[in-house]
């Protein structure tokens, strides 16, 4: 059990104020002996860590003229040239080393319950897991077990979680008749159910527009309208993701958390997903929504058939969106906006083969797509009868 | 090789590569359009089907459309409750008929709300003598389960979309093969028009913000 912290902490100069330095500045520290001090193991080293953290609290002395003031540096220069004291990097290590071991002791703890202690494994590995889009097949199916059997632990409800790939041969996309859409919302209900969107803020991936016949201006356009629909002298046109072929979202991530599928579909990991919402912001289309809280699913509501890039729960702090239903496209369904509209509005299909509704509308039809002039190719197109 | 064979091979590589960069690299991305009308994959579906949505749902195969690619429409007489109607009409309409005035013994629902009475009355597509089959204008005989073909006397236009996926709502899913909904799913032929009514949701743009 020593190993892992046998090596002596770096040596601290002692500090007068301090009354002759702590434990640590005595070359092997107490974290370092915990074995030869007949067995004292998990707690001798959290004191130690303990002392560390207390040091890291001082304030710093000041060590000579900080070139994060000098303004004759560029900000990087700054950031890089920072001194950074001693204390103040061994406080952040210890920190992260603290949590590191609270979670790593759970996991290990013999006393509580079996299923705590799983949980505590399963949480310790989901917290190492890994770009998904880097992993290999077997690690794939191993992840989406993971997350059900901890969904499992933490609900006692059983979910399905897909890791499935995108086909060869597939390129989804999506047309939209405005002539059609007559603002029932039919999509937005069977939206909300079949992705387990947040209910406490309401999280809605379509929206409905509401324009008045003569113009198409979504800066006029009523978006939360309730009476009965359609209104006399309006037509209604739905937005959502347009899953570009060209997407600035995707661009923007800085930690490549969303990505384009082969088969069009545009996806976010939300383990990996930061919350930095730079992709709400690069998105032209309003097409991206943000977890503030923890998004609340009440337990019979949760649509347990679910994907790892599309409905399973998220987390507070991860963007969402719009992913063609990606755990029911890839099986042949249509997305279920498209089975819940009542008007044939909407269509869906493969883009690649030529025999497809899709094609033939985009053939015949007169359609165009919001802000093409952007370049970014959306996927999604308007047609009127 | 020489000096110079040497300088012209590498520039001739370099012009190459260059192009080749121009080509990835080039601000504009290529046209989704153009992606899928170039594309050759030989099973574009990838081996996907509806079958498993559609679930057995009786079907008939569309008729009439030869320039479109095959489709089905999910069958009416399956599903039409008191189908066929000679087990009630027996004899004919005249006879069953009450006296005029007197309140009629069936179909009560049933309003023609669709055309003006100018245009059209019930036996516009119902033959009173062969009740188990709609007709056309010409009296020509169609099965329930081919509706579409009386419709399409009128409305061609929209017959046209249907058949070609873009009017009309499909049954299963997206893949092969292509069932879709008949006009008489969605359309009450009595009285075709749809009614104005509530939103199924309150929705909101606030949600996330």
């Amino acid at each position: 059990m020593t190993t892992p912290l046998r090596r002596p902490l770096p040596v601290i100069q002692p500090r007068p104020a301090h009354g002759g330095g702590c434990g640590c500045g005595s070359g092997g520290c107490g974290c370092g002996s915990g074995g030869g001090r007949g067995g004292g193991g998990w707690s001798d080293a959290e004191a130690g860590l303990d002392r560390v953290r207390r040091l890291a609290a001082e304030t710093p002395s000041p060590a000579g003229i900080d070139p994060a003031e000098d303004p004759h540096l560029s900000g990087f220069r700054q950031l890089l040239e920072r001194q950074v004291d001693r204390r103040t990097a061994l406080g952040s290590i210890a920190g992260g080393l603290l949590a590191g071991l609270g979670l790593f002791q759970t996991a290990c703890n013999p006393i509580g319950s079996a299923e705590a202690r799983e949980k505590a494994v399963l949480d310790w590995q989901e917290y190492f897991q890994g770009n998904f889009r880097l992993m290999t097949n077997q690690e794939k199916v191993d992840t989406v077990r993971r997350l059900e059997r901890l969904h499992e632990l933490r609900t006692g409800q059983r979910v399905d979680i897909s890791p499935s790939d995108a086909r060869p041969g597939v390129l989804y996309g999506y047309a939209f008749n405005i002539s059609k859409c007559r603002g029932y919302m039919d999509c937005i209900r069977g939206c909300v159910k079949e992705n387990n969107q947040d209910r406490k803020t309401a999280i809605q991936y379509i929206r409905i527009h509401e324009h008045q016949k003569g113009q198409m201006d979504f800066g006029q356009a009523e978006d939360e309208f309730f009476h009965e629909v359609p209104a006399a002298g309006h037509f209604y046109v739905g937005t959502q993701c347009f899953h570009c072929q060209n997407p600035p979202c995707v661009d923007v991530c800085p930690v490549k958390a969303t990505w384009m599928e082969p088969d069009g579909i545009v996806v976010v990991d939300y383990n990996w997903c930061i919350g930095c919402r730079y992709c709400i912001a690069a998105c032209p289309y309003d097409a991206r929504r943000f977890n503030w809280s923890e998004p609340v699913v009440p337990a019979d509501e949760v649509n347990p058939h679910q994907h790892y890039l599309g409905n399973r729960l998220r987390k507070r702090g991860v963007v969402e969106k719009c992913t063609f239903c990606i755990q029911r496209s890839r099986e042949g369904r249509n997305p279920a906006c498209v089975e819940a509209c009542p008007t044939g509005a909407r269509i869906f299909g493969n883009l690649l083969d030529p025999d497809s509704e899709i094609r033939w509308v985009l053939a015949n039809k007169k359609v165009f797509r919001l802000k093409e002039d952007l370049g970014t190719e959306p996927k999604f197109w308007y047609y009127m009868d | 090789m020489s000096i110079r064979g040497r300088l012209a091979a590498a520039l001739l590589a370099l012009t190459l590569g260059l192009a080749g960069c121009h080509e990835e690299g080039g601000g504009h991305a290529p046209s989704v359009l153009g992606l899928a009308q170039r594309a050759t994959a030989p099973n574009p579906n990838a081996g996907l089907s509806s079958e498993p949505y559609l679930a057995g749902a009786p079907r008939v195969e569309a008729i009439g459309f030869p320039d479109r690619p095959r489709f089905f429409v999910l069958a009416r007489t399956a599903v039409i409750e008191k189908y066929p109607c000679s087990t009630c009409h027996t004899v004919p309409l005249e006879r069953m008929r009450g006296p005029a005035g007197t309140p009629r013994r069936a179909h009560w629902s049933v309003t023609l709300q669709h055309a003006p009475a100018a245009v059209m009355s019930c036996a516009t597509c119902h033959a009173p003598d062969a009740p188990d089959s709609l007709r056309t204008l010409e009296k020509g005989a169609v099965g329930f389960d081919h509706s579409y073909q009386v419709c399409a006397q009128c409305h061609s236009r929209q017959v046209a979309d249907w058949a070609s996926g873009a009017h009309g709502k499909r049954a299963g899913g997206w893949a092969p093969p292509r069932v879709v909904y008949a006009c008489a799913q969605c359309h009450d032929p009595h009285a075709p028009r749809w009614d104005t009514r509530w939103p199924a949701v309150a929705e909101t743009t606030r949600g996330d913000r």
